[in-house]
């Protein structure tokens, strides 16, 4: 699959919707788990925010800004007539007066995550007669590319890389901040354009969390969400990392977190909702006795889509139905708090296959040690 | 500059760096403001990449989705915080103020605060940070706020107590001015030892952080003589003359510098320094920016004005890359007392024969004093001054 490829779902998606203009909005942020309909219909990465145009004919335009990024976006090779400006709504305007496009057939996606003003200027150009798209390119283009798999492929392989060095670059006294400071050089030099990193540490964790001037200390567990971008593209492995020998309880409970995970990743083939691979998971939480376990705050959601582009299948959670389709990327992650032990995290990225699913990463997840003697945690 | 997709830097409030003496100080400017305007509360809005308005009074510099500070014109601040209620214990880490929540619906938490403040129907609610939100929250904050009163943006007055720095803040500048220094000495020695413009960034980039940097960004050119842009991928090529936007930030306040690298000396990298020398010279305290940029097109001769410098040439820089308001090519935006801004001038020529350049510059009322400057971008006159 291609990005043509997407586009002619999409324009199968206008006709019987009578939209003739798709428009399609980026802020530029490029965010892991926001959806990015520019980026995921145009394939540019625009500085500022953009618009893509898809007309019913198959006609495209990119409008990006700012104006600094014309050089840019003239050598990028994805689509001929890009213009680079500081005025989108503008350059709008003006294709929209050229186009003679109707009022009320036009449709919108990611507008809502524009800022405001610019977004009030967009749905006022358009007469206030647009209609929502993002639900409907949402559930009509969840698989990647071609492309995207291959930069997902990448950016795992660096992530697993970024562990190796937080196992060897890790020591009590070090402060989070520093370490995930450290850990984000390192994964730039290894090609990564960013670095969704969480990375935090207790003795007894209630949730990952961003990273702190905390220092690192024997005993603490270590939870990290290492999910480097490469060429726009996340991925995602989530670990634990015990700071001193492990206790033979977080060791056992630690079995249990990744048996619910490997529950979940045997589940998944095309053509379930997303929520059994969620109550796959589960199901090994409340079999060992931990069923009030399984709902917020002790847990979130059990994975989740990896942007940037689009984010399906969404959430994994009891409550998402979202059909899966081969090629969809996604992170499997239980990540659950246990009495005892504190919030523990463990993920793998996957991709739907045809015929059910691949680990993405060389090295499945297992509870990490850095040692330091023999103090144990937890 | 693209923000990252997670801060991952010092962000905790350190009271050693910014007491909570300075921050009464600011809350008991913007309360005269709000008394002046007629509100009775101030709603104040900040993200990760644009956070100014936000930090300022509260310390907060979120890194989950946007965040907001609920300001009464008397009492207790309230911040909300993205992120679920299992993450607040890092969030609290963030602030002076005590009363920090996650919020889920914001909408919801914006009338729960409301409700509070009873009694406030026909209240005037002002607005902070604004400019940056985006469509959604805006809309839930509007319908929250809308059955309580009526909501007034108050950025210009608001905006305007930012530029004024305190000594306090003067200090952060430098300390930020001087890192910036650090870094791009490292940038430019890599790039003329003859790495790729990557390897020259990433350098920089851990410089800067060796030396307490919360985040860096570095945009540079693509090819000889090309305009600063992100680095798409991982090729790592020799660049010459290699353009550059270094931005570093230390305890909140970003220090930025546009410079160009030639392992040899070039016809437009010598008319952007003569230019930026010119404005140097007539930039203080009142000096108009359509004034400044007269005088430094005056010295491109025969270079047009580089693109990255098109339409402005610097603006205000603290809590925020570019703080309102901009220094217009064509506007009579002044330099203000108090206040430390950029000033950047660029040549462009035909082919690689383009370069960039800029200065830092906090204005008093009798001089003005150059934080940081591509006339001496590893600032070696200031090295005695050393590095805390």
């Amino acid at each position: 699959m291609n990005l043509d490829t997407r586009i002619d779902v999409v324009l199968g998606r206008m006709v019987p919707e009578n939209i003739d203009l798709l428009i399609a909005a980026s802020n530029g942020l490029h965010l892991l788990d926001r959806p990015d309909p520019a980026v995921h219909l145009g394939g540019y990465r625009s500085l500022g925010e953009c618009l893509f145009l898809l007309y019913r004919d198959g006609t495209r335009k990119l409008i990006v800004s700012p104006a600094a990024d014309d050089e840019r976006v003239a050598a990028w090779r994805g689509l001929s007539g890009c213009i680079a400006t500081d005025d989108i709504a503008g350059a709008l305007a003006r294709e929209l007066t050229e186009r003679g496009t109707v009022a009320g057939r036009i449709g919108t996606a990611g507008v809502d995550a524009l800022p405001h003003r610019l977004a009030a200027r967009l749905l006022a150009l358009t007469g206030g007669h647009t209609r929502s798209f993002d639900d409907l390119l949402d559930a009509a283009t969840g698989r990647k590319t071609s492309a995207e798999i291959e930069r997902a492929r990448r950016a795992v392989a660096i992530a697993e890389r970024g562990l190796d060095r937080l196992l060897k670059a890790a020591r009590p006294g070090m402060p989070e901040c520093e370490l995930a400071v450290g850990l984000n050089c390192y994964t730039k030099s290894l090609g990564a354009d960013d670095n969704f990193l969480m990375l935090s540490a207790s003795p007894h964790n209630r949730a990952v969390m961003p990273s702190s001037g905390r220092r690192l200390a024997p005993g603490d567990i270590l939870l990290t969400e290492f999910t480097p971008s490469y060429e726009g593209q996340f991925a995602q492995i989530c670990r634990t990392i015990s700071v001193g020998s492990p206790s033979a309880e977080l060791e056992e409970t630690y079995d249990l977190v990744v048996r619910a995970m490997w529950a979940g990743i045997e589940a998944i083939r095309p053509g379930i909702p997303i929520s059994e691979v969620c109550r796959a998971v589960d199901r090994v939480f409340e079999a060992a006795g931990y069923r009030e376990y399984c709902q917020p705050p002790h847990m979130r959601r059990r994975g989740h889509g990896l942007g940037s582009g689009s984010i399906a299948p969404g959430d994994l959670t009891t409550n998402n139905d979202r059909v899966l389709e081969e090629d969809m990327i996604f992170v499997v992650h239980p990540n659950q708090y246990i009495p005892g032990t504190g919030y523990l995290l463990c993920g793998e990225p996957v991709r739907v296959t045809a015929t059910g699913v691949e680990t993405l990463t060389a090295r499945t997840a297992a509870l990490g040690v850095i040692p330091i003697g023999s103090v144990p945690c937890a | 500059m693209k923000r990252t997709a997670l801060l991952t830097g010092p962000y905790d409030w350190d009271p050693a760096l910014l007491p909570r003496a300075e921050f009464d100080t600011r809350l008991a400017a913007v309360r005269r403001v709000l008394a002046g305007q007629g509100a009775t509360a101030l709603l104040v809005h900040g993200h990760s990449g644009e956070y100014g308005a936000l930090a300022y009074l509260t310390g907060v510099v979120p890194k989950l989705g946007p965040a907001f500070a609920l300001v009464p014109n008397d009492g207790p601040l309230r911040v909300l915080v993205s992120g679920g209620p299992a993450m607040l214990s890092a969030a609290k880490l963030l602030s002076w103020v005590d009363d920090v929540r996650a919020f889920g619906d914001l909408g919801n938490a914006i009338r729960d605060w409301l409700k509070d403040l009873a009694p406030v129907r026909n209240a005037v609610l002002g607005l902070w940070g604004h400019q940056a939100m985006a469509h959604r929250p805006y809309m839930a904050l509007a319908g929250a706020t809308q059955s309580f009163g009526k909501l007034i943006e108050l950025a210009e007055p608001l905006d305007a107590l930012r530029r004024n720095k305190s000594p306090r803040e003067r200090e952060l500048l430098d300390r930020a001015s001087r890192i910036l220094a650090a870094s791009s000495g490292v940038f430019a020695r890599t790039a003329i030892g003859g790495r790729g413009a990557r390897s020259a960034a990433l350098a920089a980039e851990r410089a800067a952080f060796a030396l307490g940097a919360q985040d860096v960004g570095i945009l540079a050119s693509a090819r000889d003589g090309g305009p600063p842009l992100p680095f798409d991928g991982p090729a790592d090529v020799p660049v010459d003359p290699l353009l550059a936007c270094l931005a570093v930030r230390f305890a909140g306040y970003w220090a930025e510098g546009l410079v160009t690298i030639s392992s040899t000396p070039y016809g437009a990298l010598a008319r952007a320094e003569a230019s930026l020398r010119a404005m140097l010279e007539e930039a203080r305290a009142g000096a108009r920016s359509s004034d400044l940029a007269r005088v430094a097109a005056s010295h491109l001769s025969p270079y047009r004005v580089h693109s990255v410098v098109e339409y402005e040439i610097g603006s205000s820089i603290g809590l925020s890359l570019e703080e309102s308001r901009s220094l217009g090519r064509d506007e009579s935006s002044q330099l203000e007392v108090g206040g430390v801004y950029t000033l950047r001038s660029g040549a462009m020529g035909e082919g690689r024969d383009n370069a960039i350049v800029s200065a830092m510059i906090a204005v008093e009322r009798a001089r003005v004093e150059v934080l940081w400057s591509a006339l001496d971008p590893s600032g070696d006159d200031r090295v005695g001054r050393g590095l805390e």
